[in-house]
């Protein structure tokens, strides 16, 4: 190594922002950059210092480190609380210790990287994301309960209002507010029903199993034949459905919204279709590419961030029923898989729905 | 029209009212109220019900409880178990109490409970 080198690589020693010590097997110190001096607060290259004789309660993690390396050779991405003029630091440390020729004796170098903020950081997003979960766990609870709760007083008003309609001597006004507890007591039903599913979603992706999702379909579609056949609609199945890991009950009711979303949005003008389809060659990334397309009235394009929230519709409740809890469920479903759904409606006839099944199964979500 | 005698068992007053109002336009029942699964045993130690209709989920006895001390008491009693819960998912637990039928509280109308009544008292005829 000529001088020029030499000193290059000790201005770079020298200004690295990372502390960096070399040590001999007595523990003096033979260099150190400023960044070390900055982070243990002291003047290390000066013979009256030794890291077995540093202040017991500052050094003493360091000192066991390198009472360690002796034996271990090597350490890698350690912490340790050391402390300095900046107080209490948490050091990642990284150690080898080897045979220096020119030297002619074992020395032991060391670089200290003060992760502290990062880790503070760290620690604090885990917590946020605690306090999130444990937000979510009892919102859903709320809602389960609220749901259930509601459940037999609605089907109450129903069925007093059901009772009242037998009565022969109501006058036609009577009769007519009758008829609409009767309706708005049934949507109130639908909306909490839909509800409790939504709750309930999340405690079902738990059980998950290789499935293959052609089968899972058949049973959806088996479910839905009643309505598909009433509509006068047509299913085509495009493609080698995926065999992937899911829970089975909570996909076949992600089918079962999704089919059931393309009747319900049909036009009357043409024949209706959906289209499912299978894709590996879509995504980049190799990933199967469900998609759900239909021929209906889709949406319009700025709807398709919103289309998934609780509760939100795109077209008004006289032109199409429903309660806007569908698609959200099936949103649900998706990230409980570590999967993504997303709504396109190119030209505001029709609509697609794009799911994205990870090749490799994600590691199931924590209740 | 023979006159077919319907022992209701629930501990919501208001179920009670709707159970005994649907039974009620139904015209050829007599209907019976018993607040939870005790008292309605107390009725059909004295008395015979060719029906149950008992609520699954009440405090101190179940539905199916019940059903289980009903026909201990009155052997082959009848006993159709109404829920607010899906039936499908008490099906194996009835059929093992010896429950007749389960129908949801979601879909009841008159026409149900006596088509569904019927059906059971011609079952035990049979």
């Amino acid at each position: 190594m000529n001088a020029i080198d030499l000193k290059a690589y000790r201005q770079l020693f020298d200004e690295m922002p990372v502390a960096a010590l070399l040590l001999d097997d007595r523990g003096n110190c033979l260099e150190a950059n400023e960044a070390a001096s900055n982070l243990l607060g002291e003047s290390l290259v000066d013979p009256t210092w030794n890291v077995f004789e540093t202040d017991h309660v500052r050094g003493q993690e360091l000192t066991h480190l390198v009472e360690s390396l002796r034996t271990t050779g090597a350490v890698d991405s350690h912490d340790a609380m050391l402390y300095g003029p900046n107080g209490r630091r948490l050091v990642r440390i990284s150690g080898h210790r080897i045979f220096n020729e020119s030297l002619g004796k074992h020395v032991t170098w060391m670089v200290l990287g003060d992760v502290t903020d990062r880790s503070a950081a760290a620690y604090q997003l885990a917590q946020m994301n605690r306090q999130l979960e444990e937000s979510n766990r009892q919102l859903d609870q709320f809602a389960s309960m609220a749901a259930h709760d509601l459940k037999a007083p609605a089907r109450r008003v129903r069925m007093f209002a059901q009772l009242l309609s037998n009565d022969a001597s109501l006058g036609e006004l009577a009769r007519g507010f009758v008829v609409r507890i009767l309706t708005s007591g049934a949507q109130m039903e639908d909306i909490i029903d839909s509800l409790l599913q939504f709750a309930r979603v999340g405690e079902e992706v738990d059980d998950m199993r290789l499935t293959d999702m052609k089968d899972v379909l058949a049973q959806a579609c088996g479910s839905c034949a009643k309505d598909i056949k009433e509509a006068g609609y047509k299913v085509v199945i495009d493609g080698n459905l995926p065999i992937v890991t899911m829970n089975r009950a909570a996909i076949e009711q992600l089918i079962v919204n999704l089919v059931s979303n393309a009747l319900k949005f049909r036009r009357t003008d043409v024949p209706g279709q959906l289209t499912i389809a299978s894709r590996t060659d879509e995504d980049p990334l190799g990933n199967h590419v469900v998609t759900f397309s239909d021929n209906g009235v889709g949406f319009p394009n700025q709807d398709s961030d919103h289309l998934f929230e609780m509760l939100y519709r795109a077209h008004s409740k006289s032109e199409f029923e429903g309660n806007g809890i569908g698609l959200a469920i099936c949103q649900r479903i998706c990230q409980g898989h570590g999967w993504n759904i997303r709504a396109e409606s190119p030209e505001e006839t029709g609509a697609t729905f794009r799911i994205i099944v990870p090749k490799v199964p994600p590691v199931a979500r924590t209740a | 029209m023979s006159i077919t005698s319907v022992l209701i068992i629930d501990d919501s007053p208001t179920d009670l009212m709707i159970l005994s109002a649907l039974l009620d336009l139904c015209d050829r029942y007599e209907v019976m109220q018993a607040p939870d699964g005790s008292a309605a045993l107390k009725i059909l130690a004295n008395r015979e019900a060719d029906v149950c209709l008992v609520d699954f989920d009440m405090p101190g006895m179940t539905g199916l409880e019940f059903t289980i001390e009903a026909r201990s008491l009155r052997p082959g009693q009848c006993c159709i178990l109404v829920t607010g819960a899906s039936p499908a998912d008490l099906a194996a637990a009835a059929e093992e109490a010896g429950v007749h039928t389960i129908i949801s509280k979601a879909s009841l109308s008159p026409h149900l409970l006596d088509g569904t009544i019927q059906a059971a008292i011609g079952a035990r005829v049979q």
